[in-house]
């Protein structure tokens, strides 16, 4: 395929756009484009307009920057640890996410989303610490399956604990569940703009970082070689990682494979250039979630609940798993 | 070998009379003693012992003891001690079946529910084996793919729960939780006439898994006809999990658990491994059941995740030894060559 990185970040953003676009447009109220014009840019108007504007417009935006903030998660995991399966949900680190801000929210009865989002960051960080511990000591952290594999037991041991915390606290039950689940519906407004700066800080680390990504990529021995000091690329690359998986996570719960698929998508247009990459996955990644949360309002309207999106997304995701997977056994 | 047997036997039924005597609802040992045996007992108690906890504890022992004799058998035959039916995806992929049956055929009786999940195993076992053949079963990338379609499943599965009809979900997600709250002697009059053949029949083909155990040559070499033989081994692995599943819904690690211990425990024939592996799955399951039961009474934590908290260390430690695993098979090897 022909690298073509320009045009495809502006399909991408386009395609955002479009998305939004659509998602404003339809749900259980169908309205017309003009509508949704007037409702973004003039104010008052009638009672559709006024639900556009309180109801739908956070929900797009939330959706957009939580995808956004997944797939930056995914292409920076992946460029750091040159490992196709890298994201949030293979190496453990939703879950160890989740585990600590249920931890936070839960157990201890906060109430206050930044002091989550902090806990979400520790749990993340200890889930890291822990995959690569086990796939160092396993001495195959360069096996790109068997740090997945670590990634999955980590994950599997951090749900179970999350589980009885949960079942343990069952007062709060429904709202946790909820959430747990991986859904954006029904959340409070306030939290989209308290992450919105952080997950565009983040972002912003990640493509200061991109170019020395493209050097890491061409092999450890070669970075050091070129005078790259590789131990703070990675300090402040996993730091960005971490602070956008908790953002995605606080806001919306764990929501799979969006980290995964998105930066391979992007890789397909754009080439392995992370400057590009990066902000390629980004988009796709909003683009893609703006979409899940449309068929999950959309398919389902009327009936008493929603889909939770993270359903939806790991329904498509598997099997795009499985065909990473494919190729990357394929060409080792 | 003797002694690894009588030890875990004395600990399955030590485990089931802790079961038996231990719970939310207390009674002295002796009124479940007399509650069992005499008729002039308390009916609340009589009630408790003789339908809640003695059926409850019976269908541990058997749905654990499928768990346990799948895991060995998928191992064997996959020369992969990574191999479980809950990590392959063979237990979500029964779990779909089963879901989409309760919602959308309500009406049908709970005796097909076993057909179902054995039709739901094999499906996903023919997966696993198209996606993965083509790549001589590395065992990681075996276990990653499994893992990538019990995800599918399980998503799918999710997604069916959402769109059906509330009530009958409510009904499926009663069912499916990956525990045994609620389940009594229908349950097991179900479980029965699959799990006695499938017993029997892992038992008879044990020896066909001595010889894949070796490698694709020499088991051609000594007259295996491995596609036939493949064929029926995973057949069973699918009644005897699928059954399992249909009663206690996905539970993940016990066989690969058992399977693991049995293999370290015995050297020695291939059935005496599959029986050792069923004791001791048994015995996690009615174990974990209890914890499940008593943790958190008056409700109950789901019995997986219990399990999860010991088979998730348990792969990372696998995965940390892999050089030992090597040296294992080598071993085993050498151990059937020396017979």
């Amino acid at each position: 395929m022909s690298r073509q990185p320009w045009p495809f970040l502006i399909c991408a953003g386009c395609a955002v756009l479009l998305a939004a676009i659509f998602a404003l447009c339809f749900g259980a109220l169908h309205v017309s484009v003009s509508t949704v014009v007037h409702a973004l840019f003039l104010p008052g108007g009638n009672l559709d307009e006024v639900a556009i504007r309180s109801l739908r417009v956070p929900r797009v935006i939330l959706a957009a920057i939580v995808g956004a903030a997944l797939a930056g998660s995914g292409a920076l995991l992946q460029g750091i640890t040159r490992n196709p399966l890298g994201s949030p949900d293979l190496f453990g680190l939703l879950s160890g996410t989740e585990c600590g801000v249920v931890v936070v929210l839960y157990v201890f009865g906060s109430h206050s989303e930044l002091i989550a989002t902090l806990a979400g960051i520790a749990g993340g960080a200890l889930a890291l610490v822990l995959v690569f511990a086990i796939a160092q000591l396993s001495r195959q952290s360069h096996s790109v399956v068997a740090v997945a594999i670590a990634g999955f037991s980590v994950g599997i041991l951090v749900d179970g604990i999350t589980g009885i915390l949960i079942k343990w606290r069952e007062t709060q039950y429904e709202s946790l569940n909820r959430w747990a689940e991986g859904s954006i519906g029904g959340r409070d407004p306030e939290i989209t703009r308290a992450i919105v700066p952080v997950v565009l800080l983040a972002l912003a680390v990640g493509m200061f970082c991109a170019r020395q990504l493209n050097v890491v990529n061409l092999g450890d021995e070669v970075a050091i070689g070129l005078g790259l000091r590789t131990r703070r690329l990675r300090l402040i690359t996993f730091g960005a990682v971490l602070a956008l998986t908790a953002c995605s996570v606080t806001a919306a719960g764990p929501i799979a494979f969006i980290g995964l698929i998105a930066p391979h998508v992007a890789r397909a247009f754009t080439g392995p250039d992370y400057r590009f990459v990066i902000p390629g996955a980004a988009l796709v990644g909003s683009a893609a979630l703006i979409l899940a949360d449309l068929c999950s309002r959309t398919i389902l309207a009327g009936v008493f609940d929603e889909l939770p999106i993270a359903a939806l997304t790991s329904a498509i995701g598997a099997p795009a798993l499985l065909f990473i997977l494919r190729r990357q056994i394929r060409t080792s | 070998m003797k002694r690894a047997f009588g030890w875990i036997v004395l600990l399955l039924l030590s485990a089931c009379l802790l079961s038996l005597f231990l719970g939310e609802y207390r009674m002295a040992p002796a009124m479940v003693v007399r509650a069992i045996f005499s008729h002039s007992a308390p009916r609340a108690d009589r009630f408790i012992t003789t339908s809640v906890r003695i059926p409850r504890i019976l269908i541990g022992v058997l749905t654990g003891f499928s768990f346990g004799v799948s895991g060995v058998m998928l191992q064997s035959l996959l020369r992969n001690p990574l191999a479980d039916p809950g990590l392959l995806g063979v237990n979500d992929g029964a779990g779909l079946l089963v879901t989409l049956f309760l919602v959308y055929f309500p009406a049908a009786s709970g005796w097909l529910l076993p057909a179902v999940a054995f039709a739901g195993a094999m499906l996903a076992i023919a997966a696993l084996l198209a996606l993965t053949s083509k790549f001589a079963f590395q065992p990681l990338s075996v276990l990653l793919n499994g893992i990538a379609l019990s995800l599918g499943f399980y998503s799918l599965t999710k997604i069916v729960k959402t769109v059906g009809d509330w009530q009958r979900v409510q009904s499926a997600i009663d069912w499916l939780q990956g525990n045994l709250t609620g389940v009594s002697w229908p349950q097991l009059q179900i479980l029965l006439p699959w799990f006695i053949p499938g017993l029997a029949a892992a038992l008879v083909t044990a020896k066909l898994l001595d010889i894949h155990e070796l490698s694709d040559d020499s088991a051609i070499g000594l007259g295996a006809r491995l596609g036939r033989e493949r064929v029926v081994v995973l057949s069973i692995v699918a009644v005897l999990s699928g059954s399992a599943i249909s009663v206690t819904g996905p539970v993940y690690f016990v066989g690969f658990l058992s399977g693991n211990l049995a293999q370290r425990l015995v050297i020695g024939s291939k059935r005496e491994t599959i029986l050792l592996a069923g004791f001791i799955g048994a015995t996690m399951v009615v174990l974990a059941d209890l914890l499940a039961r008593l943790l958190i009474a008056p409700r109950e934590l789901r019995l997986f995740f219990l399990i999860n908290l010991v088979g998730a260390p348990a792969l990372a430690w696998l995965l940390i030894s892999q050089n030992r695993i090597a040296k294992l098979a080598a071993a085993r090897a050498r151990a059937h060559g020396g017979k």
